[in-house]
């Protein structure tokens, strides 16, 4: 019998070549016919099936979404055992009672580190100029972020979701310039900024649309919100501000406003937070219109207690009554999320020329 | 698969530039990749810059938000918007709104289902009083004209009839505002803001500052909506004739559509603060006379509620136990009237007399104004139970 190597065995043996073609031809076959059913198998069969791809409504072709978490414990820093728990400035120089007021809750380095990144919350929430009490004022925002540059932030980030056109809010309320102006980042929405954000706990919002884009690799979290009055929660403080990050249909939690709030509560934990009384919306809110709805509060307040603060600003700002507080503040505190009794803590009040 | 040698090199060398040009290539597209990356992680806001120049925009570009279901059928109840490509998306709002010096933005047009997206927070103030459409557009200062950065934002509801559009007017009005009348309406100049009502339309013209100029801006939008909708012009709800006979101002008159006192049953209601700056007359038209006897009983035990009832010169009159006020409720034909708020008996009989003398030759009241209808969804009734006409209880 020949060998395979022997050359004229190969040339000399057209039946074994032909063997050997046919061979080759039934293995690519077959690897061809599996693999068409295969993929036929993928394609046609119910999709309860093992290793089925069909997909029916296109549910199964998006891309996961998986949800997001944000830092455990918040942005919060440690407690202190000597700073106060509310920092007041009255007067009328607003970079000076923006750093009273901070400095009352232990002053800002307390708070910054040197390189952080920071992200700043102000309510950008309506396209109405600052003078009306809508919005944040600008003034403070400049002053805010250049203090905490000042104390080494590497970045800050202006952050809103508002209500209207993002665009026109910035612009109209002078935020986007005042930003700029004191060396901030202004983030738009868009729609691809949004994730869906794990908080548990959270009764409404457990798992829900979030603007969490500006949030990679941020270390602390500022919230600087307006007082508000407002139509259906009475008032509009810091904890509210944080309404402004959430996506999706978020009207609908109109329905149980002061859970909603709650949810915030325990949504984000920040570094601390601003309540801008320099104006008050008394009257009207949240969106306002007339001058004759705001009157000048000539007050900031810091603190590490957004409770703390919303109360101080019913109380002392809105002067409305203390037994009828908003209900969300009751309902946070019996949450452990805050502590609305702001008498019950040290309040460093400073008199700013 | 196909191929019995997939792996075989045909080549194999490659010249030195070639391997130099293959890296060269592959480093610039790595490059690439990571500068797409990091751009993606640190995006540069002025990119997305719109300055307010462009927010005014082309009106041709109109932005019509209301839903098919509630799309208005033209350019405005009997407006003159003709300038606009797109009359529906313009809402009710007239045409050449803008006072000299001013351009128009971009309208936009709003109904119940998504007024949130304007005015979210504010918008159940309007929908539960009768609240239809929005017809919104600022008026930005023209280069060369009004001050820079000078805006008027124009809010027009529609909110289905005049008795609702002064029922938004009147919540908003502060009660040291007097209110100017005029046929149609009422109206008045709020330092940087102009409110008016004319026939179902309820407008908000909210300025930038209160200079003079933008007040007188503001003037002009005053003049041209009215005249826009002349033929809205109607008589003033019966209760403002009502209260004018008593010398009680117009701008004084609110109207509570629904939840009047925060009783879920008490819709329909009108009321007017006296002089005194505390006591406060109200009336509501019934169906028949047995209906408003039986709204009269609901209303003074809902007053109850927050208070005690004491007989006074053989009256039933409630003390609110909190404010030590006075309030009662009677009936007499189809009305149903009171007091709320007196600081003394003297005062508030006297009150309630003259009311009820004015309401002994008042002409009834048409059925489609009459209150007393069910009030939905109310869950802040104080007399706790909701009641129709027919003087059936709804436990």
């Amino acid at each position: 019998m020949a060998e395979r190597g022997d050359p004229e065995h190969r040339v000399g043996t057209p039946v074994d070549a032909r063997a050997q073609s046919r061979r080759r031809f039934l293995r690519q076959a077959g690897v061809i016919a599996s693999v068409s059913a295969a993929a036929g198998w993928a394609a046609l069969a119910p999709p309860g099936l093992p290793f089925s791809l069909r997909d029916p409504d296109g549910e199964r072709g998006k891309p996961a979404r998986h949800a997001v978490s944000l830092r455990k414990g918040g942005f919060a820093v440690p407690a202190s055992a000597v700073a106060a728990g509310l920092g007041v400035a009255r007067g009328d120089r607003i970079d000076a009672m923006v750093r009273a007021a901070v400095d009352g809750i232990g002053g800002i380095g307390r708070f910054i580190a040197n390189g952080d990144r920071v992200l700043v919350k102000p309510n950008v929430a309506f396209e109405r100029v600052a003078a009306l009490g809508a919005t944040t004022n600008p003034e403070v925002l400049v002053a805010l972020i250049r203090l905490v540059r000042e104390a080494g932030a590497a970045e800050v980030r202006v952050v809103d979701n508002p209500i209207e056109a993002a665009e026109a809010c910035f612009e109209r309320s002078g935020v986007r310039a005042a930003a700029i102006e004191a060396g901030a980042r202004v983030y738009l929405p868009s729609p691809s900024d949004f994730d869906v954000l794990h908080t548990p706990g959270a009764q409404l919002i457990e798992n829900w649309s979030f603007f969490h884009r500006p949030f990679v690799g941020v270390d602390k979290v500022i919230g600087v919100a307006p007082v508000k009055d407002h139509n259906l929660c009475q008032a509009s403080m810091t904890t509210k501000n944080w309404y402004g990050l959430l996506g999706g249909r978020r009207n609908q939690f109109h329905q149980d406003i002061h859970g909603i709030i709650t949810d915030l509560a325990r949504m984000l934990r920040p570094t601390f937070v601003v309540l801008d009384g320099t104006r008050v919306l008394w009257r009207s809110g949240p969106t306002g219109g007339s001058l004759a709805d705001v009157r000048p509060g000539r007050t900031l307040v810091a603190s590490t207690d957004s409770l703390a603060a919303d109360a101080f600003g019913w109380d002392d700002l809105l002067a409305r009554d203390p037994g009828a507080r908003p209900a969300y503040l009751a309902k946070a505190a019996a949450a452990g999320l805050g502590n609305p009794d702001w008498h019950a803590v040290a309040v460093k009040e400073t008199l700013v020329g | 698969m196909l191929n019995p040698s997939p792996w075989r090199h045909y080549r194999r060398r490659y010249a030195r530039g070639e391997v130099v040009a293959g890296a060269a290539v592959l480093c610039m597209i790595a490059a690439v990749g990571l500068w797409v990356r990091w751009m993606g992680a640190h995006p540069d806001p002025a990119l997305a810059r719109v300055p307010l120049e462009a927010l005014a925009g082309d009106p041709a570009k109109s932005v019509s938000r209301v839903s098919a279901r509630a799309a208005p059928a033209g350019g405005g109840h009997g407006s003159t918007a003709t300038e606009t490509a797109s009359p529906a998306a313009r809402g009710a709002l007239p045409g050449d709104l803008a006072p000299p010096g001013f351009t128009e933005g971009r309208p936009a047009v709003f109904d119940s289902e998504n007024l949130y997206e304007k005015i979210d927070g504010r918008a159940n103030y309007f929908t539960s009083r009768g609240f239809e459409t929005l017809s919104f557009v600022s008026l930005m200062a023209a280069p060369g004209g009004a001050a820079p950065g000078t805006s008027i934002d124009l809010e027009l509801y529609d909110m289905g009839n005049a008795e609702n559009a002064l029922g938004a007017y009147g919540g908003e009005k502060s009660a040291e505002v007097v209110a100017e009348t005029h046929p149609a309406g009422l109206w008045h100049l709020d330092r940087n803001a102009l409110y008016l009502t004319q026939g179902r339309y309820y407008l908000r013209a909210i300025a930038s500052d209160e200079a003079e100029a933008t007040r007188a801006a503001l003037l002009h939008v005053k003049e041209r909506v009215q005249a826009a909708f002349a033929s809205q012009a109607q008589e003033l709800p019966w209760a403002h004739r009502l209260f004018g006979q008593l010398g009680i101002a117009a701008g004084r008159i609110e109207f509570h559509r629904e939840g009047a006192f925060s009783f879920g049953f008490a819709s329909d209601v009108y009321s007017a603060l006296l002089d005194d700056g505390a006591t406060e007359l109200w009336v509501m038209a019934a169906a028949d006379e047995a209906s408003a006897r039986a709204l009269a009983d609901q209303f003074v035990a809902a007053f109850a509620s927050y208070g005690e009832t004491v007989k006074l010169g053989g009256e039933t009159w409630v003390r609110d136990r909190y404010l030590s006020s006075l309030a009662t409720a009677r009936a007499q034909r189809a009305f149903v009237f009171g007091v709320r708020g007196a600081p003394t008996e003297a005062g508030g009989e006297k009150a309630i007399l003259r009311l009820a003398a004015a309401l002994e030759s008042f002409p009834p009241v048409p059925p489609s104004s009459r209150g007393g209808k069910a009030a939905s969804g109310d869950s802040s009734s104080g007399g706790g139970d909701h009641y129709d006409v027919s003087g059936d209880v709804d436990g």
